[in-house]
């Protein structure tokens, strides 16, 4: 016996109506963009992929069977239930608006993102940053850069291109998402004897981890990973060359061979 | 070679010798090199003194004069306790409207987690800077002896120059006896104890209070004053407070 099991994702939401009487929850998308399914639980071999056209209320019943009595014939055979994850995506390709690739404001900051951030300042015991974007965990299927337009090399390296929800928000004004790196989050190894002088400086570019929301003033993020740390940096706090990672904890400018200490991200 | 000292204004090309380029250079205050193009100029006006301390080595700075301090390691402070912070360390203000700076408890002779510095908000501390990273804020300590609290006296404030002359004249070697003398002077009218910030503040303590107002207004006035005039600035103002006291 098969059945689907739909669980709201990215751009729906469960919403309860009433009619004939009756009270019926359905998935109801809540932006502008193509339906999506995807199915989440491995296991199952075939799945019916629909993807439909623009909906814009009760996309699905839910099946709400699951007080069902099992098949009384055959006990071998159990029920298998598929969930199936409804989203709706924003398709900026087609829009004529110039949106961003991949709107921020639906892509925000959550934990376990990774992220780009900008150091702003230093303390002994702790970096403030500022969230520049979110890295995206949907890949596109080709992986490639030529597939979404504007797509980004991964800062981190490795393989293919990540995407990136840029921030629009001016940092002039603080209105970017401020975070905090703590010095026992800069690495994961000595946490206690790191100093944070010898790991980043103001105006490097930082790919961080969110580690909780934190209070309504800072994210609290981490870079204690190998591809988690100083992406770009320039030397003398930004009025030197371009540096580039040579190991984990140095930074050289090619042109004078000068170093700096940094905590880097993995290199290519 | 010869130590040179020439005038400078900010990004004056130098008078390094060719063969200079050759020996190590060590940049001191007033100087800049850029990160670029590894030029050097000078960022302050004043005099430029070019020193050979050593063969194929040469040590360069500006001698000018301000009166906002900016942290260096290994300068003696006068400091103001202004707060703590974090439980672990005191804040203290080298010069006011300026960033704070941090005194760690443990950075005192036989500190301990358990014992900690009896100092509270206003006391008066000589230390001396430990850490002064540009992008951090500066750290002191109070390790060696005779670094601490300052209790009672006057602090007065000056100008770094001058500052730098009283703290430092004693190590001249080839200054003529005399010349600069404005301790000795005023030792031979009373007895006192002073502390000497590199930050531009001077602390000066005396048995009695006129001798420390005495000693407190010569100070003030020799700031400004010429190195040939402290003799008769000193006489006045002791004769001044002996006037006062009498009466």
């Amino acid at each position: 016996m098969l059945s689907n099991r739909y669980i709201c994702g990215h751009g729906t939401k469960l919403l309860d109506y009433k009619y004939n009487g009756m009270s019926i929850k359905a998935l109801t998308a809540t932006l502008l963009g193509d339906v999506s399914v995807e199915e989440v639980k491995e296991g199952t071999q075939d799945d019916e992929s629909e993807s439909n056209g623009e909906e814009t209320e009760k996309d699905k019943e839910i099946d709400n069977d699951s007080n069902n009595e099992e098949t009384p014939t055959d006990s071998k055979i159990d029920r298998i239930v598929k969930t199936v994850k409804v989203s709706v995506i924003q398709e900026t390709k087609s829009s004529k608006k110039s949106l961003v690739d991949d709107n921020f404001a639906n892509n925000l900051p959550k934990e376990g993102d990774i992220v780009l951030t900008r150091v702003t300042r230093i303390s002994l015991q702790r970096a403030n940053v500022e969230i520049l974007a979110v890295e995206n965990a949907n890949v596109p299927v080709d992986s490639g850069v030529g597939s979404n337009g504007s797509g980004i090399v991964a800062a981190g390296g490795g393989s293919g291109a990540a995407t990136f929800s840029v921030s629009q928000v001016s940092s002039d004004l603080g209105e970017t998402f401020r975070g905090l790196i703590r010095s026992q989050d800069v690495r994961a190894t000595e946490r206690d004897r790191v100093k944070i002088m010898d790991c980043f400086k103001p105006g490097d570019i930082v790919r961080a981890q969110v580690l909780s929301l934190g209070d309504g003033t800072n994210y609290y993020l981490t870079t204690a990973r190998n591809d988690l740390g100083v992406v770009f940096a320039r030397a003398a706090n930004g009025a030197g060359g371009l540096m580039y990672a040579t190991d984990w904890q140095t930074m050289t400018v090619p042109s004078t061979g000068l170093t700096e200490k940094r905590k880097c991200a993995k290199p290519l | 070679m010869q130590p040179q000292t020439v005038v400078v204004l900010p990004g004056d090309k130098l008078p390094l010798s060719p063969s200079s380029s050759q020996s190590a250079l060590t940049l001191g205050p007033g100087i800049y090199c850029n990160p670029q193009t590894h030029e050097i100029i000078p960022t302050q006006a004043g005099i430029a003194h070019i020193t050979h301390p050593k063969p194929h080595r040469t040590q360069l700075y500006v001698d000018y004069d301000s009166k906002r301090y900016i942290p260096c390691v290994g300068d003696l402070v006068i400091g103001c306790i202004v707060g703590t912070q974090g439980g672990d360390s005191y804040r203290v203000s080298l010069s006011n409207f300026s960033n704070d700076v941090s005194l760690p408890y443990m950075a005192f002779p036989n500190a301990s987690k358990k014992n900690r510095p009896t100092l509270v908000k206003g006391d008066l501390v000589y230390a001396k800077v430990a850490s002064a990273e540009k992008e951090l804020e500066a750290t002191l300590e109070c390790l060696d002896p005779g670094f601490g609290i300052l209790e009672d006296g006057m602090v007065l404030d000056c100008p770094l120059r001058f500052a730098r002359m009283l703290l430092f004249e004693g190590d001249d070697k080839q200054k003529k006896e005399g010349t600069s003398s404005l301790l000795r002077l005023l030792a031979r009218h009373t007895k006192f104890e002073i502390a000497i910030g590199i930050n531009g503040k001077i602390w000066i303590k005396c048995d009695t209070v006129s001798d420390t107002l005495a000693c407190y207004r010569i100070v003030l006035e020799c700031c400004k004053s010429p190195v040939s005039q402290y003799d008769s600035i000193v006489k006045r103002h002791f004769k001044e407070v002996a006037k006062v006291v009498e009466e």
